[in-house]
């Protein structure tokens, strides 16, 4: 059913020239500043437009991807990036041998800092319990800073050391349940301290005596053996609104040519989330890492568990207040902004000890900051945050673009 | 002096402003029916219309002064094809129908379909099938020659898409826009044959790979069916939608014209066919209004453009693969402005939708609640620049309509759903009626909602519709008028209990009259209506209309 129009037409008027404007000419010449201050962000709007539309509608990452892999899927490479360990990528090679895959990730940051790992994987089978893992690993740290050892000491007790480290080990993983699995690994390590190339921060060879510092002086060589228990009971790991996670390490690195830096380590930090409200979460974490040295050993000092870092207090860099064991303990609460964008508040106190019953509450450091993360359900993509401490505040930015 | 300059410069201003009150309104009528060559086809982006319309649109608003100011002042920019009484005349946007003369039953319920469906005497062949996207699908011909889209419904919510597009388009139609004939069919999986010309392409994001293409399979087919029809029924509940007439050039922008046609002279942001779609969408909860879900059609004989909404899947209760939420309807899909809030206020500010449960009592329908609704508060999944130069006489344009449904009608779009729970049925047309009900209550008490002004006799009589649709209590309720020459001298003024005024004769000697109309009730926040009529033939005739809301 179509009705006829009820309001019929004054009179046919011919066509205008062109689209009937909804405005005055004074009111358009009005509008000419407002035109001019909005061309600029304009522009930066229809460059946004076209890299997302590049990334969403011709999916140019994952044409990357694909791009970055071999036509049969066996080999190829994906970027990574992130404060830590600079900027690199993944070199991957499926079925290389025995049906294992082979992986080397490769990075390098600021002034010659590089990272290495290979890794040949073996996938589980029939007659196999579960995956096997080789792994070879070089980690060059040019500008490492000690800071002394002890809860208090100052930064400007700072030395730098550039330490390079090699590494061979043989892991076996086992999955206890659907979020459990366990981890036994055995290895060969060697490391280096040398000189480093920091024009700011003195040397550690001039800061102590030949002697005075355990394993500034040789190159040592470990065997290693550890068994990692991991659990993942969150939701969605990207974004966890409830659940839990923990890893507990033990460790055993035995000196091969001097006895004098064997020693054990014990490691255990767990997450608990819980929900506030509508998806607003609050995560508890607790962690201790603790080395114990047997006898008359001594423990490296490269080796001395430490407060600061990406993964412990966050507004101090890695390395500083390191002692025999740390405690820390972080409150993180998280928001949504968007669906897959999320706000996050933390605050993290922690301290060093060197003898378990040294156990005070005096003196701790603490760290809070914010931040944005983008995650999707496998995990996160993008976070920067914002760290702050007593002593600095720090740019932290995580990007993984190969979930 | 300078005081004096501006002053004479106000009382210029203001006795123009009177003046151009005085005068009907005349309005240039175009005919929008020049053939025209065949248009290029438009391909927007999903991606850069919510970047462009949510971020670039809007900052271009902000700082479009004389747009802000005329916000500002409450004078903002009316739509501009409507007639000299604020009508809009039948165009290939939009058709007048329901509010003007109330559609049957068996109209609404068969809507645009002049056929009963896909022919279901002989075997459908299949001509492409879509395993990718949102839902699964396949375009068909049947032994007419007719072609059309099949969707089917999630596995887990029968009924729920199709009967949503159905009921929604039926709405749509009634209310007067162009919609596809959308047919509920049912289809025994033997019905299928595949068309000899039938292809499966094969896409692959390695452009080192040319794309490839095969002859469509059984076991391609098999897999699509098996994907909407896991349990093996022997007849699917499919929604058939017809293949439109014409050629289709791609869909319509919800901002300017369609340069490649001269008919397109209205920026679609000024018309009022889109933006008071916002009320009608806002009613049947139709918020996946991306330019995509819209078509344009070249017809090859006439040689003109028919535009279309299309693709009503997500509407109602329905988020096309699963019942919709409380947050449909309540934010953009990338809401700028609930995440700063968010991010400001750390969380701490909750939003309405968040805090609401997700009710489904009946998966058929899906989720369906009125808490949350605010007539003007209602917003589309992607920002659509038309929606936000609304207008109170667009709102009420639209209100009219919507509210112009009556229960039945509303039940008999509704049963074209073929819901086979008859108490989802009644829950969706309850649905409907509450959120009619509150657009009405809304609009009609923040609009003048006199209508249909007709002079008969000695007397001009008009409608309330706040009373006519139980917006408003009629004893409580007067109508004060006022009566000028065509010179601003007042002829007469009062204050009428009832929805009619008495014209005098000798009023007559002048070209016209202009009668002021503003009912006054509680809680109507209104301006008048000024009606002008003519002296015509021993009466009078209405001659135009200005609202001034």
């Amino acid at each position: 059913m179509i009705s006829s129009n009820p309001h019929p037409a004054i009179g046919d008027t011919l066509l205008p020239p062109g689209p009937i404007r909804h405005r005055s000419l004074a009111e358009e010449t009005l509008a000419l500043p407002g035109t001019v201050l909005y061309l600029p962000f304009h522009l930066i709007f229809v460059a946004g437009e076209t890299v997302a539309s590049a990334v969403w509608e011709e999916r140019i990452l994952d044409r990357a991807r694909v791009w970055l892999t071999t036509a049969d899927g066996r080999a190829g490479i994906r970027p990574l990036a992130s404060t830590q360990v600079g900027t690199g990528a993944r070199l991957f090679y499926k079925d290389l041998i025995f049906n294992g895959d082979a992986d080397l990730i490769s990075s390098r940051g600021q002034e010659k800092r590089q990272h290495h790992l290979f890794t040949l994987s073996f996938p589980g089978r029939p007659q196999h319990p579960g995956p096997l893992a080789l792994s070879l690993q070089f980690r060059q740290e040019p500008k490492e800073t000690f800071f002394d050892s002890g809860h208090d000491t100052p930064r400007s007790a700072s030395s730098a050391y550039l330490q390079e480290e090699f590494s061979f080990k043989i892991a076996h993983r086992r999955r206890l349940g659907r979020a459990l699995s366990l981890n036994a690994l055995l290895g060969y390590q060697t490391v280096d301290i040398g000189t480093s190339i920091s024009q700011l921060t003195p040397p550690i060879q001039s800061r102590y005596l030949p002697g005075q510092l355990p394993g500034l002086d040789d190159r040592l060589h470990h065997l290693e053996a550890a068994l990692l228990l991991r659990a993942l009971f969150v939701d969605v790991p990207g974004s966890p609104v409830h659940g839990n996670r923990s890893l507990i390490r033990l460790g055993y690195k035995r000196s091969i040519d001097d006895d004098d830096f064997s020693h054990f380590q014990f490691m255990i930090h767990t997450e608990q989330f819980f929900e506030l409200f509508y998806r607003r979460t609050l995560s508890l974490r607790l962690g201790t890492d603790w080395r114990f040295a047997p006898g008359p050993d001594q423990i490296p000092f490269y080796n001395l568990a430490s407060l600061g870092g990406n993964e412990r207090l966050r507004g101090y860099r890695r390395g500083r207040f390191r002692d025999q064991g740390v405690i820390f303990t972080a409150a993180t609460y998280k928001y949504p902004i968007w669906k897959l964008l999320d706000g996050e508040l933390f605050y993290e106190t922690g301290r060093t000890f060197h003898q378990p019953n040294d156990f005070t509450l005096e003196g701790w450091k603490y760290s809070w900051g914010a931040g944005l993360r983008l995650w999707v359900p496998r995990g996160l993509i993008f976070e920067q945050l914002v760290a702050l401490s007593a002593e600095e505040t720090r740019l932290i930015f995580t990007f993984k673009a190969d979930l | 002096m300078s005081v004096r300059v501006l002053l004479l410069c106000c009382l210029s201003l203001l006795t123009a402003c009177a003046s151009r009150l005085l005068s009907p309104p005349l309005l240039p009528f175009y005919p929008a029916d020049r053939p025209i060559e065949k248009p290029r086809n438009r391909d927007p982006r999903l991606v850069r219309e919510i970047i462009d319309k949510g971020l670039d649109y809007q900052l271009k608003q902000i700082l479009d002064l004389p747009r802000t100011m005329r916000k500002l002042a409450g004078r903002p920019y009316q739509a501009l094809d409507v007639d000299p009484f604020d009508e809009l005349p039948n165009s290939s946007w939009f058709t007048n129908r329901n509010h003007l003369r109330p559609l049957s039953l068996e109209e609404i319920r068969r809507g645009p379909n002049r056929e009963t469906g896909p022919d279901t005497t002989g075997p459908w062949q299949v001509l492409s099938l879509k395993s990718a996207g949102v839902t699964p699908g396949m375009t068909i011909v049947d032994p007419r020659g007719h072609r059309y889209i099949l969707k089917f419904d999630p596995p887990d919510f029968p009924e729920l898409a199709s009967g949503a597009e159905v009921v929604a388009s039926r709405l749509f139609h009634a209310a007067g826009y162009n919609v596809p004939e959308n047919y509920i069919a049912y289809l025994p999986p033997s019905r299928l044959t595949i068309a000899p010309e039938a292809r499966i392409k094969i896409t692959t994001l390695d452009k080192r790979q040319p794309l490839q293409e095969r002859p469509m399979t059984r076991e391609d087919l098999e897999q699509v069916l098996r994907r909407s029809n896991p349990t093996g029924k022997e007849r699917i509940r499919v929604l058939a939608s017809r293949f439109l007439p014409g050629a289709p050039v791609g869909p319509w922008s919800y901002t300017g014209v369609r340069t490649d046609d001269v008919n397109d002279l209205y920026p679609h942001e000024h018309r009022r066919s889109v933006r008071g779609l916002y009320v009608v969408a806002s009613w049947i909860n139709h918020a996946d209004m991306k330019e995509e879900n819209t078509l344009d059609m070249y017809a090859r004989e006439r040689r003109l453009i028919t535009h279309y909404l299309i693709d009503f899947g997500a509407s109602l209760g329905s988020n096309s693969t699963n019942p919709s939420n409380p947050r449909r309807g309540r934010a953009n899909s990338l809401d700028i402005k609930d995440s700063l809030l968010r991010l400001f206020t750390l969380g701490l500010y909750v939003h309405d939708y968040e805090r609401a449960p997700k009710l489904v009592r009946f998966p058929s329908v899906g989720y369906l609640e009125n808490d949350l609704f605010r007539p003007n508060g209602w917003k589309p999944m992607y920002p659509v620049p038309a929606f936000e130069n609304l207008t109170g006489r667009d709102a009420f344009w639209a209100a009219r309509i919507v509210t112009s449904f009556t229960d039945a009608q509303i039940e008999a779009a509704v049963s074209a759903g073929q819901y086979s729970n008859p108490d989802a049925a009644a829950h969706l047309a309850r649905f409907l009626r509450e959120r009619r009900d509150r657009i009405g209550r809304y609009w009609f008490a923040r609009v003048n909602p006199l209508d249909r002004f007709e002079p008969r006799g000695d007397e001009l009589r008009f409608v309330d519709l706040a009373i006519l649709h139980g917006c408003a209590d009629a004893d409580s309720t007067r109508y004060k008028y006022s009566v000028h020459s065509p010179h601003n001298e007042l002829l007469a003024e009062g204050i009428s209990t009832r929805a009619a005024l008495s014209l005098e004769p000798s009023w007559n000697h002048f070209a016209y009259v202009v009668l002021s109309l503003l009912p006054q009730r509680p809680n109507l926040d209104a301006k008048p209506i000024l009606v002008y009529l003519r002296p015509h033939e021993g009466g009078w005739k209405a001659v135009g209309l200005r609202r001034l809301d």
